[in-house]
């Protein structure tokens, strides 16, 4: 039998309740033996071979991070483009320095050009915002190139900005951009449906198995530098989704790879066409491809409202302040059936949830499907939860609901829906907290990537610090407490994807997946949560340090 | 370019129905109809020629392909077709505005018209509803013309007063009751070539009870600003016009003519030998309203005779 190696630490933090804290881990292959100290563990230590290992006692060992909320193809396509942000990224190849005003932003844009030797190779740039980079023009881009196709992406994703080798690298005629009511010829803009027009060219490139491949290998290294051992692909077929599963079987399912995948569907489509009983089997069918990393389960994915980023979430009363409403992603007739289809069927269903209208129609639902068939243990999931009342939690608990926040709309949408959407009542309870944890609500945290960091302990931060982009703090009461927002990011975050028996928490019996870190979450300011470095990870057993 | 006709409307409202006769009736007319659910999509066996992953090739000449997630690829693959008409089939969660804005700006297509559906039996209750009141009510604002089916459900007094109801909130838009998703064809899209404006639109036995069309010629070119003031106080009664048109200020050029609802579309025509010397319209209006003098009246009003100072 394998031997047994002893990891000790500073301290592990188990997330177990009832053992909270160890100084050692007994590991043996893949599984965790025990966890206490060097004397506790004897009984096993005495009856098997085993060896001592330190080079972790200066260190902290958590539960291996997991976001069950994020896009691996989204990802992959946006990791492919050059990073100019108002925001530092810490990205595993660069560390991308905030740029902050037009005239940065178009040196920046320049150097990075002049620095690819190719002078048609398409550049994509990713995360200019009119806020901190002013506005940019087709003309403006022409300055820095007029051979090289550029397309400048807006941060929000719902824009981007072209010059005129970019036109034609698209095959489009300025005549094409005049007659469209959604992109702006003069300035180069294309929106919305305009967009479509772009993606034409633009997808085709991007999604060639090359470069896609290229991006996925950036997301795994994004994904291990968050620190994570678990990721939920939260709606796999954005694309294409026999293109996106091959790539991850050829990206992902590595033995390289410290991280598992945690696969989930749509229940119809991204469209939210209707679907019948035939989609469960087949939904059911993809179970037999799960490999040692990539797995299926009984959870499909389903959409309310439209997204906050884009503003088409469903407000509830009283609205908004500009009056405009939005949209839904599904038909509410349609959501019921389709719900009612993989709720009869055993499934756990995770629900995009916007603004409070979309929370609502799910709730209303929920409870419905309840009456019908009643059952425990159904974990009908809350995702993302931007806008919500009070009296919508204590609802979603009455019904069983989890919740799976995108706390990051605290920090980048929090200020923006405050002033011009729905004013500071509302826009200051964004994505709840306390609330959640007073009402019972097992929450999790996640980071939507590519719409936040890939990074655990950045999603923590702000569900603990709440702090909004400019500095100010919103709704100290939604606060979540230190060890709440670690149990989102370890064992709570387990438990919605239906895998807490394997993994999440430090104990005799589960995957020997931990984080390792340099500084103790428990004892450092909370305030600095996001800035603890990584040592690197253990995934079911094995040694991953960053950069080695 | 390709006109491109939007159906739009909520769940239920009959988008399905008016589409499955569209592909099968005999209009002689190569169709590419966009749906989202290929399932609903009921296609006589017998008519299918080919059925390929997300296309279904029909042997009339139609084709039916399923938008899926995205309708720039969609309109890619059938505009490679050629074929006379697009139709796409908006969501029933969509804002047909938003469908219409591919029309206006997708290369190769061109918008015709925006066509909304309406059940009788409950829209009423729809737009009143907390969930899709709202999108109902846009639903209704982005149409050119309303489409309201279902009236057979209901008795004189109840088709009154979703008739008025329509009316009061949409007080430029026409609207026709359509029965079964049976409509005359001239109407609900926008005919290419030069066939439909010599001869009357095909009028199946039972749309000749509801519908009626004018042919309206004339040697001597038209004003042009008095055509378009004319055009602008139409009645709800005209449903659509079409045909080609002179102006007194540049009588060598021809003008094609499209106006659906109050939406209208004027293009230069290419040189061909059997244009008008003058104008050669065709409205098409429902019979019981549309008052056929006063439509010649108003056309007359519209001819450039010259200038009194000539006579």
């Amino acid at each position: 039998m394998q031997e047994i190696t002893v990891y000790t630490a500073r301290a592990i933090h188990t997330m177990n309740p009832s053992f909270p804290v160890a100084r050692a881990v007994a590991v043996r292959g893949e599984r965790i033996i025990e966890v206490g100290d060097a004397e506790s563990l004897r009984p096993w230590l005495d009856a098997h071979p085993h060896r001592f290992d330190d080079r972790f006692q200066n260190h902290i060992l958590m539960p291996g991070f997991i976001d069950p909320h994020l896009h691996p193809s989204m990802a992959a396509l946006l990791l492919q483009m050059e990073f100019i942000t108002a925001m530092d990224w810490r990205l595993p190849w660069q560390h991308v320095s905030a740029v902050r005003g037009q005239n940065a932003f178009l040196d920046r844009l320049s150097e990075i050009e002049s620095a690819i030797p190719d002078p048609i190779e398409p550049l994509f740039t990713w995360g200019h915002h009119p806020i901190w980079h002013g506005d940019i023009e087709r003309e403006t881009i022409n300055s820095v190139s007029s051979t090289r196709p550029i397309i400048v992406w807006h941060r929000g994703f719902h824009s981007l900005h072209v010059n005129d080798a970019a036109l034609g690298w698209m095959g489009l005629e300025r005549a094409d951009l005049e007659r469209h009511p959604q992109i702006d010829a003069a300035t180069g803009k294309f929106f919305e449906t305009g967009l479509a027009l772009a993606f034409r060219a633009i997808n085709p490139y991007l999604l060639a198995p090359e470069r896609f491949a290229d991006g996925m290998a950036r997301l795994r290294a994004c994904v291990h530098h968050g620190g994570h051992t678990t990721i939920g692909d939260m709606a796999i077929g954005i694309f294409d989704f026999e293109m996106e599963w091959a790539q991850q079987l050829e990206s992902l399912e590595r033995d390289d790879t410290p991280f598992r995948v945690a696969v989930t569907p749509f229940a119809s489509s991204m469209a939210g066409g209707d679907v019948g009983p035939e989609r469960v089997d087949e939904i059911r069918s993809y179970q037999a491809r799960n490999t040692h990393r990539l797995k299926f389960g009984n959870h499909v994915k389903m959409f309310a409202d439209g997204g906050l980023f884009s503003g088409l979430s469903q407000f509830g009363e009283p609205g908004r302040i500009d009056g405009r409403d939005g949209e839904w992603m599904m038909a509410p007739e349609t959501f019921e059936k389709v719900a009612r289809l993989f709720w009869h069927a055993g499934f756990q269903i995770h629900v995009h949830c916007s603004a409070e209208l979309g929370l609502e129609m799910a709730l209303d639902t929920l409870e419905k499907l309840q009456w019908e068939r009643p059952r425990f243990n159904h974990r009908f999931t809350i995702e993302h939860l931007g806008l919500s009342t009070p009296e919508q939690v204590r609802r979603m608990a009455d019904l069983g609901a989890l919740a799976s926040v995108n706390p990051n709309y605290i920090f980048e949408l929090g200020h923006a829906y405050w002033q011009n959407l729905v004013g500071f009542e509302r826009a200051s309870q964004m994505s709840r907290g306390a609330s959640l944890i007073r009402n019972n609500i097992p929450t999790t945290l996640h980071s939507d990537f590519t719409m936040a960091p890939a990074q655990p302990l950045n999603s923590a931060w702000i569900a603990a610090n709440r702090l909004s982009e400019n500095g100010g703090v919103l709704c100290p009461e939604e606060r979540l407490s230190r060890d709440d927002a670690l149990r989102a990011i370890t064992v709570e975050a387990a438990y919605i994807l239906g895998m807490e028996d394997e993994i999440g928490s430090i104990r005799a019996g589960k995957k020997a997946d931990f984080t390792v870190l340099e500084q103790d979450p428990f004892e450092i300011p909370v305030a600095e949560l996001k800035d603890i470095p990584i040592w690197g990870t253990v995934f079911e057993g094995r040694l991953f340090p960053l950069g080695g | 370019m390709i006109p491109l006709t939007v159906i739009g409307g909520y769940l239920g409202a009959g988008k399905t129905t008016l589409i499955n006769n569209l592909l099968s009736a005999g209009h002689g007319r190569r169709l590419a109809v966009l749906v989202n659910d290929f399932g609903a999509v009921n296609i006589d066996r017998d008519l299918i020629a080919r059925h390929d992953g997300d296309t279904i090739a029909l042997s009339n000449g139609c084709v039916c392909c399923s938008i899926q997630d995205s309708l720039g690829e969609a309109l890619d693959k059938v505009i490679a077709l050629k074929p006379d008409n697009i139709i796409v089939e908006a969501s029933g969660v969509a804002d047909p505005a938003k469908v219409a804005y591919y029309g206006q700006g997708w290369p190769g297509v061109r918008l015709d018209a925006v066509a909304v559906l309406v059940d009788a039996a409950n829209i009423r209750e729809r737009a009143g509803d907390k969930y899709v009141g709202k999108l109902v009510e846009r639903q209704l604002d982005a149409g050119d013309f309303l489409l309201v089916s279902k009236t057979d459900l209901l008795d004189r007094q109840q088709q009154d007063a979703v008739h008025d109801w329509l009316a009061a909130r949409a007080t430029t838009t026409p609207m026709v009751d359509i029965r079964h998703g049976l409509l005359p064809v001239d109407l609900l899209l926008e005919t290419k070539g030069r066939r439909a404006e010599t001869e009357p639109p095909d009028a199946a036995p039972d749309h000749e009870r509801e519908f009626t069309s004018v042919l309206w010629q004339d040697q001597r070119p038209l004003d042009r600003a008095v055509l378009m003031a004319e055009m602008a106080n139409w009645p709800d009664a005209i449903l659509r016009a079409k045909g080609f048109v002179r102006f007194s200020d540049d009588v060598d050029q021809a003008y094609g003519l499209q106006r659906v609802g109050a939406r209208l579309h004027m293009e230069a025509a290419p040189q061909l030998d059997d244009l008008p010397a003058g104008a050669r319209i065709v409205i098409i209006g429902t019979r019981a309203q549309l008052d056929t003098e006063a439509l010649d009246e108003s056309l007359r009003r519209c001819l450039a005779i010259g200038g009194a100072e000539n006579l």
